[in-house]
């Protein structure tokens, strides 16, 4: 079996404390895997009261194994929620730590980083809380009907069996792999390969219907290469199903078989005659055909559970596919978070009213069952061990209704009104005291004084439970460093002088000193950090990338944003999110300067249109009345060039300074982001950047472009940086 | 089903299905499927028999009988799980070749209108989805077909112990608690399916958010407050995944667990029911004084099943909701192609599965009937078993028919399929792929002519013991031959109006008297806020073939969006162009602003290589095919494909790789592209990439020089040479203008160079263009723009 890294799931335990409920799952797992005892019990009851005469009789077993079958459906649904929730809950919080440190996230190179974050994540604890469910269940499963086969002295032929199903189950996993060229694996991976190119095919289709609309015979190549990826894929399909068909074929047939051979193989080892007799013993058992008929049930079922190696591999092939793909982001949630958590009495107070509150509904439960309970089923049924008999035989007082009723309430109170967006959140919280107080009862029964061990239980489930609400981590690496500089790059003294406030830069090729552009960058950040509050400091480091110019796109992080202040809600247009994402701080905790700026929106606004009003700057040459809609405060369809000048103009109404206001050091750096403009553009726009200092004295503008730079603009410095060996170096020579 | 009407912009929910049974013309395919679910169905009733056979021989005096019982029970459980498997395999083999022959129309549909593409949105997911539309749709056709067998049986079970009454009562009830879930979970906001949708909208924004944010991560980087609103973003967004997720899967929890609880409570409770209100006496004694019509426990257990059966079986619409949720928003997607696909969405017959050779056909008409033969031999042999050590098993009246009378008409059957599928032009190389195609592309025949007997048996003869061995093949020849008949003949009717496509139009040189184009009017329409634009062109607007010609223009003003489009739509008006052209006929070829030169992964592997669907050997290397895809469709059998190929590989290569040779481009690019590969566009830069395109146009501006009968060609280059410095475009220019004033006459290559128009001198625009075409904004007229075509003096 291929190695997998579990590193992830341990961090998730440990790191963000979901230990509490991953032993919760534990716990419900093995409950959930002993069931076999009561399922055949009952059913045995019921088939053997079919022949006896008492209608009567016969009324309350049929009466019996339907509280029964309630009972088992409402654990089998808390199982399948409880995996659900509790996976949900881990890769919530490890994608919460992912995405805050973004510095880390944006260092990763990888295109596929979405998909690792978002679903391979979710998948991956979702398959290993599974797994783990499914292992123990199976495994309880399985030991339990071997011991009830035991018990009738059938024990060597469920072995034989259990023996023959792991070999089969082996065989068919083997057919299902992707070792032979006919494995239901490989053919998947066939279909899926196959599927995506079908898929690419659109993809380019779109993305290049440009040039197919101008090239017709390349299109006509395309669309011939694309059927034949199409036909492939059908019959690749085929294929598939047809593998699928014949697993099917030999998993469901034995599946059915197996029933009516092992009636064959026990009736045979039993040398049972029939007519049945009405009191046959086995190992001083008493049997009849309700009995002989769960016998061949049984069979079925260690057939079906011992197919440990199919069920489970895959399971396990799907968790090592997934940590995997989650590898890369290993690294990201190495910081571990610290375990202990703040500890509130209120917390304490709470969990222990908790587990009080759900020992004694379990009580309750009991002390309402007994009445009702016919025990004779329990005495003289040969399904059930003695050790689930005592647990029925506890008394209670109904003194803990009182308990309960109290505790519920406040219960309620908390659980549903504090945590009111998502109450089943903290499915753990109920579960974990709920497992305790059971095991509690059992070591009741042995120890017999069950007042001590009460208080001890509620405690070890309030520590337990300190794990819920989580307060969102809200420091940041990036922040902390802000917050603490190392020591200091020495600055050129260009910096550190107030009078030169614009910088105009030759650099040879945007690629190799994009980084040089960046640590110098840095150092005047750092400098203003040191100088000036932090809050109310305005950083904009404009980069062209590579790939796509920042400056090329209208996208912000959510069109409609909504802002709360003190119960006050600021519903910001697509228009404002876009200026005040530079310029308010934190939009989770408005300060007096941010509701100042907020305010000002139509001074910022009247900034813009300036901007884009310009004759010179030629917007909206075709006269589709673009500027008009801005005016209104909405965004037309603006092609690339327009949307370039927009976002100008939203960081040069973002670089003013409200009147009225204190003015605020701003640093912009523009770094190869009008290249795709012609000179008279470029001349305009930078005009209007270069008379900002005049508005405010502590902007600082840096401008950097690959060739020469225009010779007419009123820069108050002008450097040339040529490329070194080492980018962290920028050699920088003064040219003026 | 919920009848979705088509509106204007909706296609109808039925039509992408019957599209695609029209081009694949699969109806037999169809019908056999639904049979096939029918008996599926109809199958428990059989298994309930058994089972009862078997309580009853349990409780019963001898071992033996038990044994036997066993026996059969096990072959009962196989022929019944062969079913549940030939009808997956049957369904799933169907939706794959319906999407393939769905997705085959579409693709037909974009190579008319490839430009309609630029419209849509989220294509690839509709055209997996297409897969999901025919998987969903059959699935839930299949299993409501299934279903009614299985309610009929279970009806028939009931009725005959004399409990139709109950039944139908028990029935009332089944259909109000399906309905009533099926309102309860799949309605409203907080309904399963809107959750599932949204679970899959926020994991999908979640995603989006987080690619958007590392694509701008040198400005969050650097830019605080950015940084901390996208934080912010994701955060709510990972919250909400997680409430949304939390909701979604307590709603499924509780509702699968409802309907496990009530599916595993039905049989005790009912059995407790019949119990209190029959007047029974345990111990149970089965006679005449017995209430109800059954003569065993066994058939008496049989009951309860029978009723949870009903239960399974009679939730027609939750039990099918999530196949239809599925479909619904299969069926949604699949609309959002068809949209951008032309209107209308024009069906063409496709041949995919091809008639087989002798051999093959021979084993198609052996097998279903094989098939059904065997089955009915096993069945009758254990019969004769059973009858000889009187084991009691009912409806073996038909089962026992003679075994000849059986095999004799289905042997005759054999051959009347055989001869219905009539050769056509195929040669298989090999046997297996006649296995292959036999098994994936003939199952409905076999199905087909497995099934009608066993209906026929069932059906009709079960009640007529005594006429049974005499009625049964005479009915069997009176209705399989004319069903097969008829769905054979329209087969062939829908075969016949198969056309070949029509390979484009080319026109011959000679009617090409024209040797330039004329422009004579040019027009933008005003739409929405924009306003119409007039060009003012000079008297003779000639762009003359063998000349080199330079668009100049502010950014703008018209020069890609309407003069070159104007050129390139095969329509003198579109919905924003009105022009007057008169074009000689020619082979466009348009290299356009989408970074087209960069784009050299569209040619080579993605293309048709090795072993073609028609049997013979492409032998063409990526770079032919990369070239020749330039100027002719894949047609490999015609002249001019043959002609193009021979003067590629005498005179093209060498004009190709002489262009290159004056650039220095890595050696390693150079050996792969004289081996006749095109290098991986990921290992090489952006320059290189152009330099290749160049060095292509190149060549096939000079093709006329060697190929005089191809006629005119036209190349259009909308931008592209930014990267390059100003002295290489003016060399390759150059080498452009020679290769089109050497073409006598047939070569035209218009290009628009932005940022090279102001940057070259008189002198160099002489030497890298013939002829110069500006567009000015009229001074006088505010929406106009004035043309004017100059010749740039040295």
């Amino acid at each position: 079996m291929a190695y997998t890294d579990y590193t992830i799931y341990k961090q998730a335990l440990w790191g963000y404390y979901t230990a509490p409920a991953f032993l919760s799952l534990i716990c419900i797992s093995l409950l959930t895997g002993l069931l076999p005892f009561f399922y055949t019990a009952f059913h045995a009851q019921f088939y053997s009261a079919l022949s006896q005469t008492s209608i009567s009789f016969f009324l309350l077993q049929s009466v019996c194994l339907v509280s029964y079958l309630i009972l088992s459906s409402v654990l089998g649904y808390i199982h399948s929620l409880f995996i659900n929730t509790l996976s949900m809950e881990q890769s919530t919080k490890v994608r919460h730590k992912i995405l805050q440190d973004f510095q880390a996230l944006s260092v990763n190179k990888d295109e596929k980083i979405d998909q690792r974050v978002v679903s391979n994540l979710d998948n991956y604890f979702l398959h290993v809380n599974k797994y783990v469910s499914s292992v123990i269940r199976s495994i309880c499963s399985l030991i339990s009907n071997l011991w009830l086969l035991y018990r009738f002295t059938l024990f060597s032929l469920g072995f034989q069996l259990l023996i023959l199903a792991i070999v089969y189950d082996s065989f068919l996993f083997l057919i299902t792999t992707d070792r032979f060229s006919f494995g239901l694996a490989t053919l998947d991976s066939q279909v899926d390969n196959t599927k995506t190119q079908v898929r690419k095919t659109f993809n380019t289709l779109k993305k290049h219907h440009a040039i197919f609309h101008g090239q017709e015979n390349k299109l006509d190549w395309y669309i011939a290469s694309a059927q034949k990826t199409n036909r492939k894929l059908g019959l690749y399909a085929r294929s598939k199903a047809m593998c699928q068909a014949l697993i099917l074929l030999l998993t469901k047939s034995t599946n059915r078989i197996v029933h009516p051979l092992a009636a064959l193989f026990v009736i045979k080892r039993l040398n049972t005659s029939f007519p049945l007799a009405s009191s046959m013993s086995v190992n001083q058992l008493k049997i009849d055909a309700g009995i002989l008929l769960q016998l061949f049930q049984i069979f079925t079922k260690i057939w079906e559970d011992g197919a440990l190696v199919k069920k489970n591999t895959e399971l396990l092939s799907k968790i090592t596919s997934n940590a995997r793909n989650l590898k890369p982001l290993s690294r990201l949630i190495k910081n571990r978070q610290s375990t202990s958590r703040p500890y509130s009495i209120h917390r304490v107070i709470l969990s222990t009213l908790e587990s009080i509150c759900v020992f004694s509904l379990c009580l309750l439960l009991l002390a309402l069952i007994k009445p009702v309970f016919p025990m004779f089923i329990i005495d003289t049924t040969p399904f059930i061990p003695s050790i689930f008999r005592h647990v029925l035989y506890l008394h209670s007082s109904w003194t803990v209704v009182t308990f309960t009723l109290i505790t519920s309430c406040y219960l309620f109170y908390f659980n549903y009104f504090r945590s009111k967006k998502n109450p089943y959140q903290n499915a753990s919280t109920f579960l974990f005291p709920y497992l305790v107080a059971t095991s509690t009862l059992f070591l009741q029964h042995l120890s017999g004084n069950m007042i001590s061990i009460l208080p001890c239980c509620s405690l070890v489930a309030s520590i337990f439970l300190l794990d819920p609400y989580l307060p969102p981590a809200r420091s940041l690496s990036l922040d902390k460093e802000l917050k603490k500089p190392k020591k200091l790059e020495p600055i050129p003294s260009t910096m550190q002088s107030r009078s030169p406030r614009t910088f105009a830069y030759k650099t040879p090729s945007t690629g190799i000193l994009l980084s040089a552009e960046e640590q110098y960058f840095k150092q005047c950040k750092t400098n203003h950090t040191l100088e000036s509050d932090k809050n109310q400091d305005l950083l904009l480091s404009i980069t062209l990338n590579p790939n796509d110019n920042p400056l090329s796109s209208l996208e912000c992080t959510s069109s409609e944003q909504t802002l709360t202040h003190r119960k006050k809600t600021f519903a910001l247009k697509t228009l404002q999110t876009l200026l005040y994402e530079y310029i308010i701080h934190d939009p989770g905790n408005l300060t007096d300067l941010d509701l100042d700026l907020l305010e000002a929106w139509p001074f910022f606004h009247d900034k813009m249109c300036d901007f884009l009003s310009d004759k010179k700057l030629a917007f909206d040459i075709s006269g589709a009345g673009h500027l008009d809609t801005i005016k209104q405060q909405k965004i037309p369809q603006l092609s690339g060039g327009e949307t370039v000048k927009l976002n100008l103009a939203i960081l040069y109404a973002a670089c003013h300074s409200p009147p009225g206001l204190k003015q605020r050091p701003i640093s912009l750096l523009l770094n190869s982001c009008l290249t795709g403009f012609k000179d008279p553009d470029k001349h305009a726009i930078l005009e209007k950047y270069l008379a900002l200092p005049q508005q405010n004295h502590l902007f600082h503008f840096f401008y950097c472009q690959s060739g020469d730079l225009p010779d007419d603009l009123a820069f108050d410095k002008r450097l040339t940086i040529q490329a070194s060996p080492n980018p962290y170096q920028p050699s920088t020579k003064n040219r003026l | 089903m919920p009848n979705i009407t088509s509106s204007k912009d909706q296609i109808a929910w039925y039509k992408p299905f019957f599209y695609s049974m029209y081009a694949q013309k699969n109806i037999l395919s169809i019908v056999s499927i639904h049979l096939l679910a029918l008996l599926y169905g109809l199958w428990p009733l059989f298994n309930l028999m058994i089972w009862s056979n078997f309580y009853s021989s349990f409780y019963g005096n001898s071992v033996a009988i038990f044994y036997a019982v066993c026996g059969f029970l096990c072959l009962q459980s196989i022929v019944h799980t062969f079913f549940d498997a030939l009808l997956q395999f049957t369904t799933q083999s169907l939706s794959a070749q319906q999407s393939t022959a769905l997705r085959e129309q579409i693709y037909h549909n974009i190579s008319k209108n490839p430009s309609a593409l630029k419209n849509g949105k989220d294509l690839e997911q509709s055209s997996t989805d297409i897969e999901f539309y025919f998987k969903n749709l059959l699935s839930m056709s299949t299993n409501l077909v299934t279903q009614i067998g299985n309610l009929f049986g279970n009806f028939f079970n009931l009725y005959r112990a004399g409990l139709f009454l109950s039944t139908l009562l028990f029935f009332c009830f089944v259909v109000i608690y399906d309905l009533v879930m099926f309102l309860v979970y799949r309605y409203g906001n907080t309904s399963i399916p809107n959750l599932t949708q949204s679970v899959l909208l926020k994991q999908s924004d979640l995603r989006t958010s987080i690619t958007r944010a590392l694509s701008f991560k040198s400005l969050l980087q650097y830019t605080p407050s950015k940084r901390q609103w996208t934080k912010r973003h994701l955060t709510k967004l990972n919250q909400s995944l997680e409430n949304i997720t939390s909701k979604k899967n307590r709603l499924s929890g509780q509702m699968s667990g409802v309907q496990k609880l009530i599916n595993t409570l039905i049989l005790p409770s009912t059995c407790a029911l019949i119990v209190y209100y029959t007047p029974l006496r345990l111990p149970l004694s089965f006679g005449v004084g017995f209430p109800l019509a059954v003569t065993s426990i066994g058939a008496f257990l049989q009951l309860m099943e029978s009723y949870a059966q009903i239960f399974r079986n009679g939730s027609f619409f939750f039990k099918n909701g999530g196949y239809y949720d599925s479909f619904d928003a299969a069926k949604k997607n699949i609309n959002k192609l068809f949209l951008v696909c032309s209107h209308p969405f024009t069906i063409q017959p496709i041949i995919s599965t091809p008639s087989p050779n002798f051999m093959t056909r021979l084993l198609i008409a052996i097998r279903g009937s094989l098939l059904y033969y065997i089955l009915l031999a096993v069945v009758q042999t254990f019969l004769h078993i059973a009858q000889a050590q009187q084991i009691p098993i009912f409806l073996n009246l038909y089962l026992n028919a003679p075994i000849y009378l059986n095999s004799s008409c289905l042997l005759f059957s054999m051959f009347i399929i055989y001869y219905l599928r009539k050769p056509r032009n195929l040669r298989y190389k090999t046997f297996s792929t006649d296995i292959k195609h036999l098994v994936y592309n003939f199952w409905d025949i076999s199905i087909f002519s497995m099934l009608l007997p066993a209906y026929l048996g069932f059906s009709l003869l079960a009640y007529l013991p005594s006429y049974a061995s005499l009625l049964h093949p005479a009915l069997f020849c009176l209705s399989v031959i004319p069903l097969s008949l008829i769905t054979f003949k329209i087969q062939d009717t829908l075969y016949s109006t198969t056309k070949t496509p029509k390979p484009r139009h080319t026109e011959s040189p000679s009617s090409s008297a024209l040797k330039a184009i004329q422009i004579h009017a040019l027009r933008r329409k005003p739409h929405g806020k924009t306003a119409s634009i007039d060009f003012i062109l000079p008297d003779k607007l000639h762009l003359t073939f063998g000349k080199s010609l330079l668009i100049r223009g502010a950014s703008g003003i018209g020069k890609s969006s309407i003069l070159i489009e104007s050129l390139l739509s095969k329509n003198t008006s579109t919905n924003h162009i009105e022009s007057q052209t008169t074009f000689p006929p020619c082979t466009k070829v348009f290299f356009s602003q989408a970074k087209a030169l960069e784009q050299l992964h569209l040619a080579g592997d993605l293309y048709l290589t090795g072993d073609s669907e028609r049997g013979e050997k492409a032998s063409l290397s990526s770079l032919e095919q990369y070239m020749l895809s330039f100027l002719t469709q894949y047609t490999p059998t015609s002249p001019i494909f043959c002609d193009l190929l021979s003067v590629w590989r005498n005179h093209l290569q060498e004009e190709f790789f002489d262009f290159l040779s004056s650039r220095s481009l890595p050696d390693s690019v150079l050996t792969s592209l004289k081996s006749g590969k095109t290098p991986n566009p990921d290992d090489i830069d952006k320059a290189t990439k152009v330099y290749i395109s160049c060095a292509a146009i190149y060549s096939i501006l000079r093709l006329p020089s060697f190929l005089p009968n191809f006629g005119n060609i036209l190349v259009v280059l909308d931008e592209g040479l930014d990267d390059l410095n100003p002295h290489t475009k003016g060399e390759i220019c150059a080498r452009f203008k020679y290769a089109c004033n050497t073409s006598s006459s047939q070569s035209l290559l218009i290009s628009v160079l932005h940022t090279m128009d102001n940057s070259l001198a008189g002198n160099q625009l002489s030497r890298c263009f013939d002829t110069i075409l500006d567009l000015t904004r009229s001074s006088d007229q505010q929406d106009s723009v004035r043309m004017q075509l100059t010749t740039p003096t040295p």
